[in-house]
């Protein structure tokens, strides 16, 4: 329960950055995805039931700042979540290369996911020029980014649970 | 086993039902109260948070501007010697103009008409392609939807929602942002449209017009979507569009959209109801 007391907050302030301090690091139409970012992390370091209310609130506090349907990130931060617990082992905070590719293939996949969304509500999106105007600096951003955030929440989860031997160590 | 799995299972089943159904009330507007409500204290945060990236953007600008600002400020001061004199003549017509339009009884909505909220921008819309920024002012402060946005150097959007204490801004850079123009010069009509890059471009403009670079592009007033004469930005180099049916040219916005900080709303600006003559007739 104590998780909730942290992490709404950490993730309404999360939604706020993305919106604000992170739209200072855009290269061409994209940037880093700090919700994703603690999604991804979040499902790395803990269990697949702790880490779905964190993947709906994360999602509903940023489509709220945006222009798609509420629910729509909501829905895939679970599926993502999902996906994660079943194909990836639960990390160690230290480690280094897992966080990186899963942030670089996780964002591919929401934004393409995110562009299916603005196509289907009616949105025009050029299919060619968002591969490499947004999705690239997008995905490398994120993946220069990853670990601070990955060790960031895996400081937070240490305080929280000081007892987890994985966090320990 | 069983009685591990069934836990998560229900777990999975749940959240995405959720996650479903929210997408469906919001699509639907169901959710439209809830939304509003819970934006409140985001727009509340977007508001210190936009403060602080507004002074760390416009800080870190100004420091790789130092550079290049002399120069500037040396082209700015010889465009200011013609413009002098240039303003000096469009004063004297401007009289004629006021003393003529008295003579005729000619009445018109003018810059001078307008009533202004002023607003901070605050945010950004999060979704890369959208070109969205949201505003500290909403409904209590007259904001309605569909109200033009400026800022003293030109044409910045339009009020597309609205909540009681902020509101969101399409910007004419938006890729489904449309603004009905008029060329300064050669009073040709045309369209401006965003693009993907959040730059501006003139298009529609009849193929047998001629466009002028450099000429000043003015919100025409057409659809009544925008008021007539607000400066959207300055033509570069017009070309014919692939069918050569229309002129087009790329444009340049005076508005510095990456670092838009105050923003000026136009809360009067009511368009002729042209709605009635699209009703059939009995």
């Amino acid at each position: 329960m104590s998780t909730y007391y942290v992490g709404i907050p950490l993730l309404i302030l999360v939604a706020v950055f993305d919106t604000t301090l992170m739209t200072l690091l855009w290269l061409w139409g994209g940037g880093p995805n700090l919700m994703l970012m603690v999604i991804v992390s979040w499902a790395l370091l803990v269990d697949l039931r702790e880490a779905l209310p964190w993947a709906i609130l994360g999602g509903v506090f940023r489509d709220l700042l945006s222009e798609i349907p509420t629910g729509s990130s909501s829905l895939f931060f679970v599926i993502l979540v999902i996906v994660i617990d079943l194909y990836l082992p639960k990390l160690n905070w230290r480690s280094l290369l897992i966080p990186i590719l899963t942030i670089g293939a996780a964002t591919v996949a929401y934004m393409l996911y995110i562009f299916a969304i603005l196509v289907i509500i009616g949105w025009p999106v050029p299919k060619f020029a968002v591969l490499t105007y947004v999705i690239l600096p997008s995905t490398i951003e994120n993946m220069l980014l990853v670990l601070i955030v990955f060790r960031t929440i895996g400081a937070v989860l240490a305080f929280l649970r000081p007892s987890r031997p994985s966090l320990i160590d | 086993m069983l009685t591990n799995r069934s836990p998560r299972s229900t777990a999975i089943s749940f959240s995405i039902f959720i996650s479903i159904a929210l997408i469906i009330l919001s699509l639907i507007g169901t959710l439209s109260p809830v939304e509003n409500v819970a934006r409140i204290p985001l727009t509340f945060l977007q508001n210190i948070f936009g403060e602080i990236s507004t002074t760390i953007n416009s800080t870190s600008a100004e420091l790789a501007e130092v550079r290049s600002l002399r120069q500037r400020n040396q082209e700015l001061e010889e465009a200011l010697a013609a413009f002098q004199a240039e303003v000096a003549e469009s004063r004297e017509i401007r009289n004629d103009y006021e003393r003529l339009a008295a003579l005729v009884n000619y009445v018109t909505f003018t810059r001078d008409d307008w009533q202004f909220v002023a607003a901070d921008v605050i945010g950004r819309d999060s979704s890369p392609t959208v070109r969205v920024i949201h505003l500290n002012k909403g409904t209590r402060d007259g904001v309605e939807i569909g109200d033009p946005v400026v800022t003293d150097q030109g044409l910045v959007g339009r009020v597309t929602q609205v909540s009681a204490t902020g509101c969101e801004v399409l910007l004419i850079t938006d890729q489904t942002s449309a603004v009905e123009v008029r060329l300064q010069s050669t009073r040709d009509l045309g369209l401006v449209r965003g693009t993907l890059s959040g730059d501006i471009v003139l298009s529609f403009v009849d193929a047998d017009a001629q466009i002028i670079p450099n000429d000043l592009v003015l919100t025409s007033g057409a659809t009544q979507r925008f008021p007539p004469d607000i400066i959207v930005g300055q033509i570069t180099n017009p070309t014919l569009s692939e069918d050569r049916l229309f002129r087009e040219a790329p444009m340049v916005s005076f508005v510095d959209f990456n670092r838009l900080e105050i923003v000026l709303i136009i809360t009067n600006w009511e368009p002729v109801d042209l709605a009635v003559f699209d009703e059939d007739e009995p």
